[in-house]
């Protein structure tokens, strides 16, 4: 009895619950836009809405726009440009630097992508990494110097740019490739030269010519790949290496971290060992006083300097490829002989094989395949 | 400033080269230039280690290519792959380029490279060798022939290849640390804990020159000095580092107190460390 009163409260209950979930409002999924920004009308390009995104400072909506644009157009520079500066902006540098490099690698003639790579290397302290970007006062002045040059020219003359004073002699290296341009009849003047300035995807200048000139220009080609990095000492581990006696007296060094011990937080306060029994608490590190540089010290520093560069002269115009390298030298000849062996042993192996009574063997006309 | 200002002229020669004039603009020569005017930039890239730059650049030029220009973009993306590390990439980008593309200097160099990487020593020595006949200025070539000749144990030659390096980049932080290697190999110590503190001083950010100043500190018995910068972490990598020299110096009791502080001041148990700092083989030996 009591079970069946509970069975039909249970009912009642139940019919109730789902009597209630009847008469509310159906469920209904929505998403809508939680950030408060009007959505921009479907018209607009993608690229207006990220640049809209990021005047307003609404970066993870910008970063989605811009990416949307790129999945439009996968080699837009702008948009790669404005992705850049959003992730430069919240503090992905490393992501930064990529999509600058990639708006600049699609347009190298754009100046503002250019200057917003060199731009980001120089706030990033890495100043190496904008060499070759700083391009415009230089251009400038060659512009300069190559009208001034280009006005002596006749319609017959040939011109080497490199020989003259419109390039520095700093191009004149064994690096230097020339190429050849031929020019067109046309003359431009000075006012032709600027008039695309303004147009991003044309040619900044163009340079004026006299009939039939020709002109050589100075092709750089730089030294390329390898920055030349340090490599960790790894010595294997066995018997221990010969050494010079220069470490005799030292014997045990497991106090080491004593000498610095201080606190991790550069500005805080910390401890300073003064002597074995007595420390010093730091609270308020003096800022280091630098005198002002001496004109004693200064002429001091241009002799040292020009003292450099004197024996570096001296030293690089005795410096020709392998040339008084005695030890080196010695080494690429036992090398070569030992390779020449080798070579020989190896094409002695395969006369054998082939069962012939006689091969002539001629060591300079040896392919690159039978080696190895 | 200079190589920036040269490289800055030349960029506007290269540009001013590509544009020529609007009439020249719809020849095939303009078009030539253009390619040549991008490869270069795409080659000064690479050098300066704008990789991605570089890499988008190859990658414009390759669906404009011809076969005329074939080689020498091959060429600039083997020497792309090289300063990325990718042997295989510029091994296949080398045999693309064909024997005549891009200068012998840049071939052998290529060529002496891979041949390192494949610890076919003779070969690499003998193709670095050859490009520096021909380009002796490039500093990166000694440095290369330096390596090689460490590996082949010619210590004598390393460092003279080493020294002809820093005739030409006497600032360059990695070659002194490099030409430290040397004269470690070569038993020269003092000489080359010298040279470390050297390009210590020129870039004290390196972790790779750091820990060889720990390295040769601990194997030489003196103590380091710890920075105001180092975490804990940090600290300990660097005494375990000198632990590492210590061992290779055959001052086990040191090493064995290097390792054990390094241990208590990891942020986790680190197991390589642990392993190390344990005298046992040691002991049993003595």
């Amino acid at each position: 009895m009591v079970e069946h009163r509970f069975r039909l409260l249970l009912s009642i209950g139940l019919a109730g619950l789902l009597g209630g979930c009847a008469t509310s409002q159906p469920a209904r999924l929505s998403i809508r836009n939680v950030g408060g920004a009007p959505l921009a009308s479907a018209d607009e390009s993608a690229i207006e809405r990220g640049k809209m995104f990021l005047a307003r400072g609404q970066l993870a909506d910008a970063i989605s726009a811009f990416r949307t644009a790129l999945r439009q157009e996968q080699d837009s520079a702008e948009a790669h440009n404005g992705l850049a500066i959003a992730y430069e902006r919240i503090g992905r540098k490393d992501l930064a630097r990529r999509y600058f490099e990639l708006a600049y690698a699609e347009k190298p003639h754009v100046e503002r992508y250019r200057s917003n790579l060199a731009r980001h290397f120089g706030s990033n302290g890495q100043p190496d990494l904008a060499l070759g970007l700083a391009a415009a006062p230089a251009t400038t002045a060659l512009i300069d110097k190559l009208e001034e040059s280009v006005a002596l020219l006749t319609p017959e003359s040939v011109v080497t740019l490199v020989a003259t004073e419109a390039l520095p002699t700093e191009l004149m290296d064994s690096q230097i490739q020339t190429i050849l341009a031929d020019f067109s009849s046309q003359r431009f003047t000075a006012e032709d030269m600027y008039s695309d300035i303004e147009d991003e995807d044309k040619p900044l200048v163009a340079l004026p010519m006299t009939q039939g000139a020709k002109t050589e220009f100075a092709v750089y080609r730089p030294n390329v790949a390898t920055a030349i990095e340090a490599m960790p000492i790894n010595i294997p581990s066995g018997p221990a290496p010969h050494r010079d006696p220069i470490d005799g007296n030292i014997d045990f060094i497991a106090d080491l971290p004593r000498n610095d011990r201080r606190a991790s937080i550069s500005n805080g306060p910390y401890i300073e060992r003064v002597s074995l029994g007595e420390v010093k608490l730091i609270t308020a590190p003096q800022p280091k006083t630098v005198a002002p540089p001496t004109e004693f010290r200064l002429s001091d520093h241009q002799i040292a300097q020009w003292i450099e560069d004197e024996r570096r002269r001296e030293l690089y115009q005795n410096h020709n490829g392998l040339h008084g390298r005695l030890a080196i030298q010695r080494v690429i000849e036992r090398l070569a002989i030992e390779e020449a062996t080798n070579t020989a042993a190896l094409l002695a192996k395969l006369v054998d094989q082939m069962d012939q009574d006689f091969v002539y063997i001629a060591f300079d006309d040896i392919p690159e395949s039978t080696e190895a | 400033m200079k190589p920036l200002l040269r490289r800055s002229i030349v960029g506007a020669a290269l540009f001013l080269g590509a544009i020529g004039s609007p009439v020249m603009a719809q020849t095939s020569d303009a078009s030539d230039t253009d390619w040549r005017f991008l490869l270069s930039e795409a080659e000064l890239a690479t050098s300066v280690g704008r990789y991605v730059q570089a890499d988008a650049m190859l990658d414009t030029l390759e669906v404009s290519k011809t076969p005329e220009n074939l080689g020498a973009l091959a060429i600039a993306r083997a020497e792309l792959f090289m300063a990325t590390g990718d042997v295989a990439g510029a091994t296949s980008a080398l045999g693309k380029a064909g024997p005549d593309a891009g200068s012998p200097c840049r071939r052998s160099k290529l060529s002496g490279w891979i041949a390192g990487k494949g610890e076919a020593w003779n070969k690499a020595i003998l193709m670095l060798s050859l490009a520096i006949e021909t380009c002796s200025e490039d500093a990166s070539i000694w440095n290369l022939l330096g390596l090689a000749l460490i590996a082949k144990q010619e210590h004598v030659a390393s460092l003279e290849a080493f020294d002809s390096a820093l005739i030409l980049e006497p600032r360059n932080p990695a070659l002194r640390s490099n030409r430290a290697m040397a004269l470690v190999a070569a038993g020269k110590f003092e000489a080359a804990f010298y040279d470390l503190r050297e390009a210590l001083a020129i870039q004290p950010d390196s972790a790779i020159i750091q820990g060889n100043v720990d390295y040769l500190s601990g194997m030489l018995g003196i103590s380091l000095m710890r920075k105001r910068t180092d975490s804990d972490t940090i600290w300990g990598q660097r005494l375990a580092k000198a632990g590492e020299g210590a061992r290779n110096g055959a001052r086990t009791d040191e090493a064995t107190a290097l390792f054990a502080n390094a241990t208590l001041l990891q942020d986790r148990f680190d197991p390589r460390i642990w392993s190390l700092g344990s005298p046992t083989e040691e002991k049993k030996a003595e």
